[in-house]
């Protein structure tokens, strides 16, 4: 299978007034063609910032980035000069965000934003841009296409944004879409026709997907992979089968066991004792191990790296779940 | 056991909203001619999408809020303002628990202060050292350490302030908690610690539970009923177990089939859910969510269905319900 | 993060922040100067000396002598203490009456609102300086009616402010939850809900007496504020525009002071507002 990118050991820091916030280490994955990656983590996690690191969209500085490449089909995206970025982002790679409000322009109609960014990306007249435009927006399943091109987007739903952004994310034919928590504000009966919707462009346009979130559901929704990470590291990535199935990694099982089930009623929810970790001050060794039930003297220490113990299945950990706790 | 503790009776809360510059202020109804029973130590779950008015309701019930109509009944005594000074035992028996904790606990009090507040003013304790004794106990209680206590709250986490939060409004001795949204700012993990942490509690105090959440994963661990709201309006309530196992109202239903499975073998195919909900301003005639009903009916568009008991276990509004059985 | 920690993060800031730090320095100085007056003021700053009129500086008199042979030096650290005294009193008061009315205004709402912000935006649409001179003008001039005449004209200002912190804060749900242990609303106006709108105040109380100064100062210049022989930097330089062309010395001093004065306080003021509010400029 075709890699449309491939991140390796990518290692960054952001210099604050309080101290040098270690906001990533260790984080490699990588992503096949028309495939969708889940990236899930908690607060602190860092899928946002590795989300703005492969498009290039973190502020250097305040953000250093001390190690690791981005292999973006087949070039290190870190390697690329200031205008070529450019002409990379919204072209091959597309983003959206959780609050579609914050990257619409208020004084504008639907109908203008989107046709500037085709006409931006494609050198075709407004009318054509429009027309195109049009054809985006009933791409996304909206009824009355029209009606809401001329439309400003504080007029239009959450999830009506949303569809709005994925169409003009779309509307450069983008190879790759970063989704940043893309139905985290919408409501769940919205958010199961937006996932439905990333499913489906997915399939008709062959584009591959990086769908960031803290909603395992989500993940287990649409997604083929999945980059568990926590206080800035992958400590897991695998396929979604099998790590709902046999998660290996201490926190990947402890975190698929904290969620409440819709299916059953239980009596007792499994914790993960402690709160996420303080990245200006990160505990030394694994990030995980004072919250980890499994944690041995060399985790304290020594922070595990990324390897492969079986095929296609990647942990950072020294002390396992045995052979994979079976979860079902 | 089964005594009623709170009772609404056409419950109903009105709001003016300004829609554009130089418009007329328009009505919406938030809170629809809600009638619920609450009974002395369950807990109830309300749910709902966002602006289904299931906050409103809640605020309402802890006195924050004054109904524009509608009559509603604790322990049998109707409660007109719950602010009045002669309320004040009742003041003190309702509590609340807010959803963002970074935002309900003040940032200029210790913990210590926040906690021995509401003593002085309700004056419970005979003096600062009972108090004291009272924090440290309530503190404990919610998993918290006596060190904490001359701390502020930035210095904690979120699931620390909540737990915070959590223990102010245990501290009074109150019989009946609101919990509005008190897990959805939090992580996941942390989330089931102050899940487990308020079972726990709702268990030891026997205290009586309304918790208003949109995640109904957090509600069927939390909640004995459950209570469904859809713009302003109940639609279904039904025990835990009936809700989940045959849901009564269509509403109820799709919202069910929407929540994401952790589960990847249990992914369906399409969407089930269609449309959006309406706006409150310019509500459909007749049952509010007709016009996305797998299941209308031509009486549907005409007239609002009301709750009626579908079986031992459910209510529900719905006409297409009626008919079937 | 505990609460050492965040202040050191403010005094990073502090020093982070190159105007802060220059305006916090002037103020100091000056707050210094004027507590100091009496010990380090080489002379009376009214004692006369006809012999040793308009001299320039020397040895004798760093800053010269004026017409009545003043030492101006003496004049001019006597005038900081006049000066700072009367702004930041003025100040003071005016904060407390109109942080309390704005904060009442903006707590209940309705009617109360409306009459008292009513009020107040009659006397802002008077210039300050204009109103300051009618106040003056009906109540004569003099130390307490100069006062009188500045916290009247600054009270709008920080009823304002008070009023749209407050509207902001009060939606918090620390309200709320305040109200659910039984405050009583005046109780959490002021235990809760006023502490948590103190910055924006602080910030413009500062700004506040630097403009203060400058006001007196305008004042004294037109002969409305304080009255000579006592030192007070406007009223210096007015009489020194006579002798302006002979001896520049007696009003350049003062006008330095008054320059440097008004200066510190603005920068210390924008860059409180800095520090406070990070998020300003940050994001």
């Amino acid at each position: 299978m075709e890699r449309i990118l491939e991140v390796k050991d990518l290692k960054i820091q952001f210099d604050t007034e309080e101290g040098t916030v270690y906001a990533l280490e260790n984080v490699s994955f990588h992503l096949n063609k028309g495939e969708i990656l889940g990236i899930i983590g908690e607060t602190g996690s860092g899928k946002s910032v590795t989300a703005s690191a492969i498009n290039r969209i973190l502020p250097v500085p305040p953000a250093r980035i001390v190690n690791g490449e981005i292999i973006f089909q087949g070039k290190d995206v870190l390697q690329y000069k200031r205008e070529e970025m450019n002409r990379i982002r919204g072209k091959k790679i597309s983003m959206i965000f959780q609050e579609p409000m914050t990257a619409l322009n208020p004084v504008f109609k639907i109908k203008e934003q989107m046709s500037d960014v085709i006409m931006h990306h494609q050198k075709i007249n407004r009318k054509k841009a429009v027309k195109q435009a049009t054809e985006m927006l009933e791409q996304v399943r909206i009824p009355d296409p029209e009606m809401v091109l001329d439309k400003y987007p504080h007029e239009l739903s959450g999830g009506m944004r949303q569809r709005v952004m994925i169409a003009t994310a779309l509307s450069c034919e983008a190879d790759l879409l970063i989704a940043d928590e893309p139905t985290t504000a919408l409501d769940v009966t919205t958010q199961d026709q937006i996932l439905a919707l990333i499913q489906d462009m997915r399939k008709n346009l062959d584009i591959s997907v990086i769908l960031i979130t803290h909603d395992f559901g989500v993940v287990a929704e649409i997604c083929d992979t999945v980059a568990v990470m926590y206080g800035g590291s992958v400590v897991e990535f695998t396929d979604i089968y099998t790590l709902t199935k046999k998660p290996y990694h201490p926190y990947s099982n402890g975190l698929l066991k904290a969620i409440p089930p819709v299916d059953q009623t239980i009596e007792k929810l499994n914790t993960i004792p402690g709160s996420v970790p303080n990245l200006l001050k990160p505990p030394p060794g694994c990030r995980f191990h004072p919250r980890c039930e499994n944690a041995l003297e060399k985790c304290k220490i020594d922070p595990p790296s990324l390897t492969e113990i079986e095929e296609n299945h990647f942990i950072a950990c020294y002390n396992p779940i045995k052979g994979g706790e079976d979860n079902e | 056991m089964n005594n009623t503790i709170l009772k609404t009776q056409d419950l109903r809360k009105e709001f003016q909203v300004r829609v554009g510059f130089l418009q007329k202020e328009r009505k919406i109804t938030a809170v629809d001619n809600v009638n619920l029973n609450i009974l002395q130590s369950e807990t109830i779950g309300l749910v709902g999408e966002s602006g289904c008015g299931k906050t409103t309701l809640g605020r309402i019930l802890a006195g924050l809020l004054s109904p524009t109509s509608g009559r509603f009944f604790y322990k049998e005594k109707e409660i007109t303002e719950i602010g009045k000074k002669k309320n004040k035992q009742i003041r003190r028996e309702i509590q609340m628990v807010f959803q963002d904790p970074f935002s309900s606990l003040n940032p200029r009090m210790t913990v210590s202060d926040i906690l021995s507040r509401p003593l002085k003013v309700f004056k419970i304790g005979k003096n600062a050292k009972e108090r004291t004794n009272m924090v440290l106990e309530t503190l404990e209680s919610v998993g918290m350490k006596s060190e904490h206590m001359s701390r502020y709250p930035h210095e904690f986490s979120g699931g620390q302030r909540q737990r915070i939060a959590v223990a102010r409004s245990l501290i009074v001795n109150p019989d009946f908690i609101i919990l509005d949204e008190p897990t959805s700012a939090l992580d996941v993990s942390v989330q089931a610690q102050i899940l487990n942490l308020l079972l726990d509690i709702k268990n030891n105090f026997q205290l009586t539970m309304l918790l208003i959440t949109h995640d109904l994963s957090v509600a069927r661990f939390q909640c004995d009923r459950i209570a469904v709201m859809y713009m302003g309006r109940i639609v279904e309530i039904s025990d835990k177990e009936a809700l989940f196992n045959s849901p009564a109202h269509p509403y109820t239903r799709i919202l069910l089939t929407s929540i994401p499975r952790t589960d990847p073998a249990q992914r369906r195919e399409k969407a089930v859910s269609t449309g959006e909900v309406p706006s409150l301003l310019n509500p459909p005639s007749g049952c509010y969510f007709a016009p996305r009903c797998p299941l209308k009916m031509d009486i549907c568009e005409r007239s609002a269905p009301e709750l009626k008991r579908v079986n031992k276990h459910q209510t529900c509004a719905c006409f297409a319900v009626e008919n079937k059985r | 993060m505990n609460h050492n920690n965040s202040m050191a993060i403010y005094w990073r800031r502090i020093s982070k922040n190159k105007m802060a730090a220059i305006g916090a320095f002037i103020v100091l100085f000056i707050v210094i100067i004027a507590l100091l007056a009496p010990v380090i003021s080489p002379y009376e700053p009214d004692a006369q000396d006809l012999y040793s009129s308009l001299n320039g500086p020397s040895k004798e008199h760093w800053f010269g002598t004026d017409i009545y042979g003043r030492d101006i030096l003496s004049r001019v650290i006597w005038g900081a203490r006049i000066s700072l005294s009367i702004s930041s009193l003025a100040v003071f008061l005016s904060i407390l009456i109109g942080v309390f009315l704005g904060a009442i205004a903006a707590y209940f709402g309705g009617v109360l609102d409306e009459i008292i912000m009513r009020f107040f935006d009659i006397l802002l649409s008077f210039p300050d300086i204009l109103l300051a001179i009618a106040i003056i003008a009906i109540l004569g001039s003099g130390r307490s009616n100069l006062i009188t005449a500045i916290t009247i004209y600054s009270i709008p200002q920080f009823a304002r402010i008070a009023r749209s912190t407050v509207v902001s804060e009060k939606t918090k749900e620390y309200v709320d939850a305040a109200r659910l242990s039984g405050e009583s609303e005046m109780n959490i106006l002021f235990r809760y809900v006023l502490p948590n709108s103190l910055s924006p105040i602080i910030v413009q109380g500062t700004l506040r007496i630097g403009y203060a100064i400058l006001i007196i100062s305008g004042l004294g210049f037109l002969g409305l504020g304080i009255q000579p022989p006592a030192a007070e930097w406007g009223t210096d330089l007015s009489i020194a525009r006579t002798y302006l062309r002979a001896a520049p010395h007696t009003g350049i001093f003062p006008g330095i002071a008054i320059f440097i004065t008004v200066m510190g306080f603005n920068f210390f003021g924008d860059g409180l507002n800095e520090i406070l509010n990070p998020r300003m400029k940050d994001r």
